[in-house]
């Protein structure tokens, strides 16, 4: 049996109507995100992620991590017991630098202070240092390297805050001697 | 053919409003429906929309705020967001679909901004001086909000305090919003919040929180909270205050009476005097903050010109 065959002027028009209706839907589609006035329709994707570390630097920071602060924060920057409980005087015992801790939350500048100046109760000022003061007995590239191990101990997701916290910080990061 | 075209139309027309729909994100955000508290105290006669907020000593929110455009004063509690002029008294100010609230600010640089948050709510915004609102809740994990605090200085950034999840924050006005890495201080039943530039911070400041057992305090990098001193006949605070302007003068109201601090809430004086009941929330002019306001718990307004020194009671026309 054959199969009766279209007339070739409706196949032709039927074509062009579906690629008509192709351009429709396209125009349609674009009108309708023209419509939104340019509003971001999803959230933007992250357009800073955070620096990649030097292996180097890392092992190097490792090292004078262990010399130099590991009696306090722990041989594997695990802080020291109970350091989320506030003494009586409401102050922490020395905290984690792992992801366990709250390093991560700071800006690179205040990271870079922290250890450069020590640190003493923060509403008592002029009160004894609780943390010392490693700028006279550390390099600028000692600090630096020491900040890197702790970086190399956060998840991404931390990495990634940390450096948003580092870009959005109202105050400049020291820079390295020339 | 011409059943084709219609087809087409009718297709085209209804793909452009889903898309566009979808595409802008939907119609203005909605507020949450929110059933009247249970155990609102306050009588409102809504036929005038007059109050007569009486409380009882109560672990619910009581947030104050004051409006420096007109000179009024604001109360978010239990029977919602009230408003408190030297010519009308306490009237209620009407929010679509809200009849419980737990806070109020206001952005003291853009007073017709105000911020509200409640159970069930999450958080409102207002920039017409409370005339209409918008809920603004886009990343907010919780809408169970107990506590709202405004930056002193990065206006568009304000926290929010979540029933049992703790700090959220919006840096963009409440366009979007993101938990902070918090623990939350160790009494997590927080009802008040407020922001303080008190030099120290390891970041750009601290946030006071007031709860039963008594006000905590934590930089805002959230790296831990501890106690803000220590109120021993009631340790319960409901509201804080802090000057500005002399970030190391707080004020901290609670059953035990209203107390004043001057070295950032390590140390309190005595209960101070004047104040003829027990206050329920206190403020102040951001931009004259020796001016405080206390509300007591019969709901009479008292304002003090000299930093809770001395006290008169407000009286409306």
């Amino acid at each position: 049996m054959e199969i009766p065959r279209r007339s070739n002027n409706l196949a032709t028009l039927e074509g062009c109507l579906m690629r008509r209706t192709r351009y429709r839907w396209l125009l349609v589609i674009t009108m309708a995100l023209t419509a939104c006035g340019g509003q971001n329709v999803s959230p933007a994707a992250p357009t800073n992620s955070y620096p990649t570390l030097d292996p180097a630097q890392i092992t190097q920071g490792r090292q004078v991590y262990v010399q130099r602060c590991a009696s306090c924060h722990g041989p594997k920057a695990e802080g020291a017991p109970n350091w989320a409980t506030p003494g009586p005087d409401g102050l922490f015992p020395a905290p984690p630098h792992d992801d366990t801790g709250h390093t991560w939350h700071h800006s690179d500048r205040v990271l870079y202070e922290s250890i450069r100046d020590g640190m003493n109760d923060p509403l008592r000022p002029g009160s004894p240092l609780r943390m010392p003061a490693w700028g006279s007995t550390l390099s600028d590239g000692e600090i630096r390297a020491i900040i890197s191990y702790f970086k190399s101990l956060w998840l991404a997701e931390h990495r990634q805050y940390q450096w948003e916290e580092t870009l959005k910080d109202f105050k400049p990061t020291p820079t390295p001697p020339s | 053919m011409n059943r084709n075209i219609q087809r087409l139309a009718i297709g085209a027309v209804t793909l452009f409003g889903l898309l566009t729909i979808t595409a802008c994100g939907g119609p203005p955000a909605q507020i949450p429906t929110v059933p009247p508290a249970a155990n609102s105290s306050a009588a409102v006669d809504s036929a005038s929309s007059s109050v007569s907020s009486s409380q009882a000593d109560t672990t619910e929110s009581v947030a104050l705020a004051y409006d420096p455009k007109d000179g009024s004063l604001l109360k978010a509690d239990n029977a919602g967001l009230l408003r408190w002029r030297t010519d009308t008294g306490w009237r209620k100010v009407n929010i679509p679909q809200v009849s419980t609230l737990s806070a109020i600010v206001v952005n003291p640089d853009n007073p017709t901004t105000y911020y509200a948050s409640g159970p069930g709510v999450g958080v409102i915004r207002s920039n017409d001086s409370g005339n209409t609102w918008q809920a603004i809740n886009t990343g907010l994990p919780s809408l169970d909000i107990t506590a709202l605090a405004i930056h002193s200085f990065r206006r568009d950034t304000v926290f929010a305090w979540m029933r049992g999840k703790g700090v959220a924050r919006t840096e963009d006005g409440g366009a979007n919003w993101k938990q902070v890495p918090d623990r939350g201080p160790r009494d997590t039943n927080v009802h008040g919040l407020v922001f303080s530039t008190l030099p120290g911070s390891m970041n750009t400041g601290w946030l006071y929180a007031s709860t039963p057992t008594g006000a905590y305090m934590s930089m805002d990098c959230f790296c831990g909270w501890r106690a803000a001193g220590n109120i021993p006949a009631n340790p319960m605070i409901r509201s804080v205050a802090v000057d500005p302007q002399t970030p190391a003068r707080v004020y901290a109201a609670g059953p035990a009476g209203l107390f004043r601090s001057d070295n950032g809430g390590l140390d309190w004086g005595e209960p101070l005097t004047g104040l003829a009941g027990k206050p329920l929330a206190v403020t102040l002019d951001p931009k004259t903050p020796q001016t405080v306001f206390a509300v007591l718990i019969d709901g009479s307004v008292w304002k003090s010109p000299d930093g809770a020194t001395t006290w008169q009671p407000l009286k409306a026309a």
